[in-house]
């Protein structure tokens, strides 16, 4: 279990920032981190809660995931239930249409952190909402990591919600 | 058990590897198949990629029939469609479900009916498979023939569990306020299932909840009381 507030009251700085992704080498990182910092301390609503990727049907190729955050101090939602709602209730048509915009409205200037965004305006983040009290949102697999990061970091800034996912340091 | 396991996966690797070795001996060698081994292997093929097309095929039919049957089929009926499914449960894991019912099979284990509450014995163990499905059924279930097939003790537990997930999820005053959420029941039908708990204690707590000025912190620690449970259970025996 990562101990989020500890997380949470670690990022005082673009460096610290930098020292939490698990793609620090990537090119342009250090601005990114810069503007990550940014957004993470002028945010009208934030937390550093849990992450959780989910397998989910209708991809092609690697497949896709469904990435699943929340705040462990508000909700403590079933994971098992979540699986079998992936697998079974949650359409097909709900999770492809996810992943376009997804891909489509993410931030590329920020994907070595917050690089999703707008989960919660869109319907399948609304399904997860309404009966698990969790945020969620679609994308290819692109990395292991992509099923065992374990911190989420949400930014919420003029209504949109920014997520940020890594592993949580040892 | 794990003796076991690890002896059907080595005999797994050994007729692999039969497979294997059978393959480069016939593609590499100049042989003529007798007549007979000839029609063996066709027949083995044939058999091969048929008899998972068979199950997939049989265990559709049966649930077509069962659910043509209305809200209760016949415990024959059930039983051919749940030896089918774990049939075809070892189809999809081995084939990467080619014949893609992983998720029709699923849904129907998971669907929130009399016939699927019916069989599982324990009372206790019922209440915990309606938490796990509930956020499984389609968004007008409480107002859904399958809602109304379940026996009354069930609906109640239904009515009352919605009501502990969206206080949880959304605070009492939000639940309250939510009529036409995914958890959300009429007040009244509420009511009715808090009364039938026989806990005065709970129906008071709801009773204070529902007024605006007061809401009653205590009502969410009472929806997780055994006690209160425990009646709801009774019922059902």
């Amino acid at each position: 279990m990562p101990h989020h507030a500890q997380i949470a009251a670690s990022m005082t700085s673009p460096e610290a920032l930098l020292a939490l992704t698990d793609e620090p080498k990537v090119i342009g990182a250090k601005k990114q981190a810069k503007a990550a910092f940014d957004l993470w301390s002028q945010a009208d609503a934030r937390y550093v809660g849990t992450y959780r990727g989910f397998q989910a049907p209708g991809g092609k190729g690697t497949g896709f995931v469904i990435r699943v955050f929340w705040d462990p101090t508000a909700t403590t939602p079933d994971l098992a239930a979540i699986d079998a709602a992936i697998n079974s209730a949650l359409p097909v048509d709900l999770i492809q249409s996810d992943e376009k915009s997804t891909y489509k409205g993410r931030n590329k200037k920020q994907a070595a952190f917050f690089g999703w965004q707008g989960m919660s305006s869109r319907p399948l983040s609304q399904w997860f909402q309404e009966r698990f009290g969790v945020g969620a949102c679609t994308s290819q697999l692109f990395d292991r990591s992509d099923l065992t990061q374990n911190v989420a970091v949400v930014a919420v800034k003029d209504g949109v919600d920014h997520l940020w996912s890594f592993t949580a340091p040892e | 058990m794990r003796l076991r396991r690890a002896a059907c996966g080595a005999a797994g690797w050994l007729l692999t590897a039969a497979g294997v070795i059978a393959i480069v001996v016939v593609v590499n060698g100049d042989y003529r198949f007798s007549r007979a081994a000839g029609i063996l292997v066709a027949v083995c093929a044939g058999l091969a990629v048929l008899v998972p097309s068979v199950v997939g095929a049989a265990y559709l039919a049966v649930r077509q029939r069962n659910r043509a049957t209305g809200a209760m089929p016949s415990p024959q009926a059930r039983t051919v469609q749940t030896s089918l499914a774990s049939m075809l449960d070892r189809v999809n894991d081995s084939t990467d479900d080619a014949l893609g019912l992983r998720r029709v099979v699923l849904a129907d284990r998971l669907e929130l009916t009399a016939t699927n509450l019916r069989e599982i014995d324990d009372p206790w163990e019922v209440l915990s498979f309606i938490w796990f499905v509930r956020p499984s059924q389609p968004a007008d279930f409480p107002r859904s023939q399958q809602f109304d097939g379940l026996p009354v003790w069930a609906q109640d537990a239904v009515v009352l569990l919605d009501l502990r997930r969206s206080v949880q999820l959304r605070g009492i005053a939000g639940a309250l306020a939510d009529k036409t959420g995914f958890y959300s029941h009429d007040a009244r039908r509420i009511t009715q299932a808090v009364t039938r708990t026989g806990s005065a204690e709970l129906r008071d707590a709801w009773l204070t909840a529902q007024r605006a000025d007061q809401h009653d912190e205590h009502l969410l620690e009472l929806l997780d009381d055994r006690r209160v449970w425990a009646n709801v259970v009774a019922a059902g025996r």
